[in-house]
């Protein structure tokens, strides 16, 4: 298998790097827009620009900046502390010019927001009601997978910090985000895709799925990432020393 | 009348085993003495206010549990209970309305082993089934759209055992169409038949009718390149292909007649 490495745009649309936005989470429940940097993208003045923020449970709220000429930077968009890591975040230019009324020039996708002057984490780990399961590896193209934990538990730290759930949990969970990054690359390769940055984080470890050869399976490979991740953590050995030191 | 309850672990392993043992069997089980088993079950609201009662529509369904749960608001938060999120509690719910839920409205009983579990047992982490569930999957759109409920009726109309799974499954199954107000107007508008309560006919003497799957398809195209969530209903219908040009002419012939219905019966009441 091998995963694409270029994409055809006949569209014109044009893609707005992530470094060219800046996204706070603040706790009082609310997101700003501190950075939109599109001079180099050449749009028309009086185009829109629009953020769409998509969750589950408040379906799509949106939000005009203004125009390019113009954006309205800092404004306070309303989203709840606890949605930060669940909402689709997406930065829109759209046209108003007569016969293309809604047409996307530019466009940003899995805007996260930083909180706390942070990144947004690469595995967020999200509470979340499943019932008889501990843990899930949830996965979203646009905002990449998300360790869930069963939110019957008080604390969520009592699981990921337990030493036979890292040993014996996280292989598998590298084993299904390798599988799942092989798939997303198959689709596309653009550098902002959350997939790209799962791609760029195993490619850190010796793995490069962009060169994966036809000789090794999806499987296969995504098998042996999830062996060198249960090494480096030495998954066995914290296992053996915890069960024996119980013992 | 019972008080408000969810079941515990043990209480939605319980339930969960006689959904399943119900299946193997292909024979109705009994849930009623899971019901206020307080080993099972806590207690949310206290007053005796549930009761099974039959839903005329899936939209009754929603609306009812919509209000059961907005006027027990300040109970729910005070026990940390989100509808949209608890299991234990839409498992109890389940367990109330199992005996309604087993039978088809003409009496026959509908599990068997190819019966989709999420039915019964709510996954609300899974977007891809989180709305199948017989009486959370109702609840779960009814609060989406509360502000207009009209608009999602193509998903709502018929009975909640028998859900209109073709539609349900095609939109509810994209995020960017179900979480868009809007966009479920147009699909009203142009799919159902408010004169007949239900989705319109295929319409006929057309060459090429797009169907539901296409209308999915397409749209997942065409939301690549245009803001569909912030169009105007004209401006969609411009850039839709022609394959729903049928569709659209249904529409607009059965709106007018709807309007002069509608005129004709102002006129009668005055």
């Amino acid at each position: 298998m091998k995963a694409t490495s270029a994409t055809f745009n006949f569209t014109g649309k044009k893609k707005i790097n992530l470094d060219k936005i800046q996204v706070t989470g603040h706790s009082d429940g609310y997101i700003t827009i501190d950075k939109l940097e599109l001079e180099s993208l050449e749009l028309p003045d009086d185009a829109q620009v629009i953020v769409e923020i998509m969750t589950s449970i408040l379906g799509i709220m949106r939000f005009h900046l203004g125009e390019v000429k113009a954006i309205e930077l800092n404004k306070e968009l309303p989203l709840d502390v606890d949605l930060f890591g669940l909402a689709q975040i997406r930065v829109k230019v759209v046209s108003i010019k007569s016969g293309e009324v809604g047409k996307i020039l530019a466009e940003a996708k899995g805007v996260q927001p930083e909180i706390g002057g942070r990144p947004p984490s690469l595995l967020p780990i999200v509470r979340s009601p499943l019932g008889p399961l501990v843990w899930r590896v949830y996965f979203d193209s646009e905002t990449g997978p998300e360790l869930r934990i069963n939110d019957l538990f008080a604390d969520s730290n009592q699981i990921t910090h337990n030493v036979i759930f890292r040993s014996a949990v996280i292989p598998e969970v590298v084993y299904q985000i390798a599988l799942w990054t092989l798939g997303e690359l198959e689709l596309s390769s653009e550098e902002e895709r959350p997939a790209m940055r799962w791609a760029n984080f195993f490619r850190s470890w010796g793995f490069n799925p962009l060169s994966l050869d036809e000789t090794n399976s999806a499987e296969d490979w995504a098998r042996d990432v999830s062996t060198y991740a249960a090494s480096k953590f030495r998954s066995f050995l914290n296992c053996k020393e915890f069960i024996e030191e119980e013992e | 009348m019972y008080s408000l309850r969810k079941f515990n672990e043990n209480g939605i392993r319980e339930f969960t085993n006689r959904y399943v043992a119900m299946k193997e069997t292909e024979n109705p089980i009994d849930l009623s003495d899971l019901l206020e088993d307080d080993n099972l079950t806590t207690i949310i609201v206290e007053e005796k206010s549930i009761e099974m009662v039959n839903f005329s529509s899936r939209m009754e369904c929603g609306e009812y549990f919509f209000n059961l749960f907005e006027s027990n608001r300040a109970k729910l938060n005070s026990k940390n209970v989100d509808p949209l999120n608890d299991l234990g509690m839409w498992c109890w719910l389940t367990a109330v309305w199992s005996r309604y839920l087993q039978y088809n409205p003409d009496g026959k009983f509908n599990i068997g082993s190819s019966s989709a579990l999420a039915r019964w047992v709510y996954e609300p982490g899974h977007p891809r089934r989180n709305y199948r569930h017989l009486l959370a999957g109702p609840y779960r759109l009814y609060t989406l759209h509360s502000s207009n409920p009209s608009r999602i009726r193509i998903l709502m109309f018929n009975d909640v055992r028998k859900p209109n799974t073709a539609w349900v499954e095609q939109i509810c199954s994209r995020k960017e169409i179900i979480n868009d107000g809007q966009m479920m107007e147009f699909i009203h508008e142009m799919f159902f038949d408010e004169l007949q309560n239900k989705p319109r006919s295929k319409p006929k003497n057309f060459k090429q009718v797009g169907d539901v799957r296409r209308f999915g398809v397409v749209y997942n195209q065409l939301i690549v390149n245009w803001d569909m969530h912030g169009m105007p209903q004209e401006s969609i219908k411009e850039i839709i292909p022609g394959e729903f040009d049928a569709w659209l002419a249904k529409s607009r012939k059965k709106s007018s007649v709807v309007k002069k219905i509608a005129a004709r019966r102002r006129v009668t009441k005055k």
